[in-house]
């Protein structure tokens, strides 16, 4: 196993530039996700490291190896595609074995017939049969070798994908969008298998999804990308807890982050919607936007609240709550996120007031870079 | 008076029997829609087969006034025929050559084009262009270069050695010169069929297998592209062996079956026999024999490419 360092990448397809100077480290044995609205370039980005597309500028090494200019086929790199990709005219024995047909027989053994009269080849076979079988078991399949893809359910043919790119020992495993043709019920269960895998394997992954639910659930690492840019890297905690940019605070997470007008006063202090929201930030006075994740606000008691409004929907989801909300000062609704028990008849229509505690706040400039924030008593202290 | 049960079997009764009403009305409106291909399918299709089929057992000649039922006289006089087993041979030969022939060199013109970047419509177009020229035409240009004297097919041959010869009077290159010109007339068809072929195969399989550590071309084709390609082969090759059972105008033109039926084709026996001979029955019997031969390439077809060469 190894890691895999990407190393200023940039790419262009004609005038486009898709990917702007990207580098990330990715350590032997890290489960990374590349995440991303769709046309962010994550795709690309995962194709260079695998050798199907070059990049502008930039290297890519595996280990002390640099591998550009290596091809996908000497790389040793397993890759999982989004349609699969299985050869439609071989069992799901062949598929898996394809991999190691290609390594272990030269091209004179690997000929139909031949095949089964060379005794090295033979040897060979026997070898691989091992093999493909032990990846079969391991993926619960052994059933099904023999049928071809076309005869296979969907969450089947990711599982041969999935057998073809695991039954060698490559450098790393890519995955791009492996889950997105399932169905919801299906993706939710092969995210935990998926994981399990990486687990049991401890190998290097490099996973490619817009879901961001799939980043943060299998991830060690979330690689967040915008427009071309590496915004923010970061465990699932840091980039949920502290999105350094208001793009990665609205991608992840769900339902999305609430974002109000804000202000920081001359004063330093942090007002929204014109009310003290009890954090102060050094950063430049002027408007600002208030981030505040759905489970960070409550409902305060009548005349107690930070913030009102009037209720405009709610979504029942049996455990908990989305109760939109909205104001004359609001140009969309924002989303309290509520224990089933706190309805208290709640109602469409129903006026509310808003509570959070301070230090839910994250604020971001008007240009969407994260400021720095603290809470006001402290800056107080340290002041006097 | 009437129970629960009875209203509702009365009800259904009455249901059905005008749904059945429904049925009857539309089977009637399909019978009258298709009636007019059915009934100029009959007059210019099956009827002449029939009438060819009858023909066959009487011994009636083109302008005769009357005829009679032989039976299976002329088939027999037929298995006699050694000009009837050369033609079979040699339509055999002949289709045994020009399928694989256009076949491997259609595949090759379709994948090299495939692979160039600059000009690829300028090859596509060279290549289809015997395609649609007319093939009495294109006989006689071929006719003056397999020439003996001034032929370029000659000459070049003869700037590598190869003694000259009037390709087309020679009983050992007369069928051979005629495959050849069917492969070059063949081949641009088939690149076609096979470029529509090749654009079929996801791009993400020939990345599959790159990344699964496919190295070579070669590889390559036999890994994805052949395998993928195989309906495509099949209609193919199927059309080009009909299309290759009909030869008759080459033959006409260039050799008229000789020398000494060294080039005769079923088709142009059918031809001599029955508007040079004007042995009508007997060239119906052997009309039989060809129409025997593309029923079963046509069986072939329905079995071997509408059942199972379908992966998914």
């Amino acid at each position: 196993m190894s890691s895999v360092h990407i190393q200023n990448i940039s790419k262009s397809f004609g005038k486009v530039e898709v990917l702007k100077d990207i580098s990330l480290h990715i350590p032997d044995g890290e489960f990374v996700s590349l995440v991303g609205p769709s046309g962010c370039g994550k795709s690309t980005l995962l194709r260079i490291v695998a050798g199907l597309e070059h990049q502008s500028s930039g290297r890519i090494r595996i280990n002390e190896d640099v591998i550009d200019g290596v091809r996908p086929s000497e790389r040793n790199i397993s890759m999982v595609f989004q349609s699969y990709a299985l050869y439609p005219h071989l069992s799901v024995f062949d598929n898996i074995a394809v991999p190691l047909r290609m390594g272990r027989l030269n091209s004179v053994q690997r000929l139909p017939v031949l095949r089964h009269l060379l005794p090295g080849a033979r040897a060979t076979e026997k070898s691989i049969r091992d093999d493909v079988e032990e990846v079969a078991s391991l993926l619960d399949m052994k059933h099904l070798l023999n049928r071809r893809p076309g005869q296979l359910s969907g969450g089947q043919r990711q599982r041969v994908a999935v057998g073809r790119a695991i039954v060698r020992e490559p450098h790393a495993f890519l995955l791009d969008e492996p889950l997105s043709n399932l169905d919801a019920k299906l993706r939710v269960h092969m995210r935990t298998e998926i994981a399990q895998l990486h687990r049991r394997l401890g190998a290097t992954f490099i996973y490619v999804t817009h879901d961001q639910a799939e980043a943060m659930t299998m991830s060690d690492r979330i690689a967040v990308l915008m427009d071309g840019e590496l915004v923010q890297v970061g465990s699932p905690d840091e980039v949920y807890n502290d999105p350094q940019d208001i793009r990665v605070a609205e991608f992840i997470g769900s339902p999305k982050i609430n974002v109000f007008d804000g202000e920081i006063r001359s004063d330093g202090g942090v007002d929204l919607h014109g009310v003290p929201t009890g954090m102060v930030s050094d950063a430049q006075t002027g408007p600002a936007q208030v981030g505040l994740r759905p489970e960070a606000l409550r409902l305060a008691p009548l005349g107690e609240g930070l913030l009102n409004g009037t209720v405009t929907h709610i979504e029942n989801l049996g455990a908990e709550l989305m109760v939109h909300f909205a104001n004359e000062a609001m140009d969309r609704p924002a989303i309290i996120r509520l224990d089933h028990i706190e309805r208290h008849g709640l109602d469409v229509g129903k006026d509310i007031e808003i509570d959070f505690t301070p230090g839910a706040v994250r604020l971001f400039s008007a240009a969407g870079t994260r400021v720095p924030t603290e809470e006001f008593m402290e800056k107080q202290l340290v002041n006097a | 008076m009437s129970t629960p049960e009875a209203i509702y079997a009365d009800e259904a009764a009455r249901v059905s029997t005008s749904a059945a009403r429904a049925r009857a009305r539309y089977q009637l409106i399909a019978t009258l829609l298709s009636a007019p291909a059915v009934i100029l399918m009959f007059l210019l299709l099956i009827g002449p087969v029939i009438a060819v089929f009858l023909l066959s057992f009487t011994d009636w000649s083109l302008g005769d006034a009357e005829f009679n039922w032989v039976g299976m006289a002329t088939y027999d006089e037929m298995v006699e025929d050694d000009i009837f087993w050369k033609a079979i041979t040699n339509t055999l030969i002949y289709v045994g050559i020009v399928i694989p022939g256009s076949i491997i060199l259609g595949l090759g013109a379709a994948l090299l084009i495939e692979s160039v970047t600059v000009g690829r419509s300028l090859w596509r177009a060279i290549y289809f262009l015997p395609v649609m020229s007319t093939l009495i035409a294109m006989a006689v240009v071929w006719e003056f270069m397999l020439n003996a004297k001034f032929g370029m097919v000659s000459q070049v041959l003869g700037f590598f050695g190869v003694e000259a010869k009037s390709w087309l009077q020679e009983p050992d290159t007369a069928l051979p010169a005629l495959c050849l010109i069917a492969i070059w007339q063949a081949l641009g068809f088939n690149m076609v069929l096979f470029m529509a072929g090749l654009t079929s195969i996801p791009r993400e399989l020939y990345n599959a297998a790159e990344v699964d550590g496919v190295r070579s071309a070669w590889d390559r084709f036999w890994l994805v592209t052949w395998p993928l390609l195989t309906p495509v082969t099949m209609f193919v090759a199927i059309i080009t062996a009909i299309r290759s059972f009909q030869v008759f105008d080459t033959v006409h033109v260039l050799t008229k079956g000789g020398p000494d039926n060294a080039s005769m084709v079923l088709v142009y026996q059918i031809y001599q026999e029955g508007f040079e001979f004007f042995r009508s029955s007997y060239a119906s019997a052997l009309t039989m024999v060809f129409l025997a031969f593309i029923f079963l390439l046509t069986l072939v077809k329905v079995f071997a490419i509408e059942r199972k060469l379908h992966y998914q």
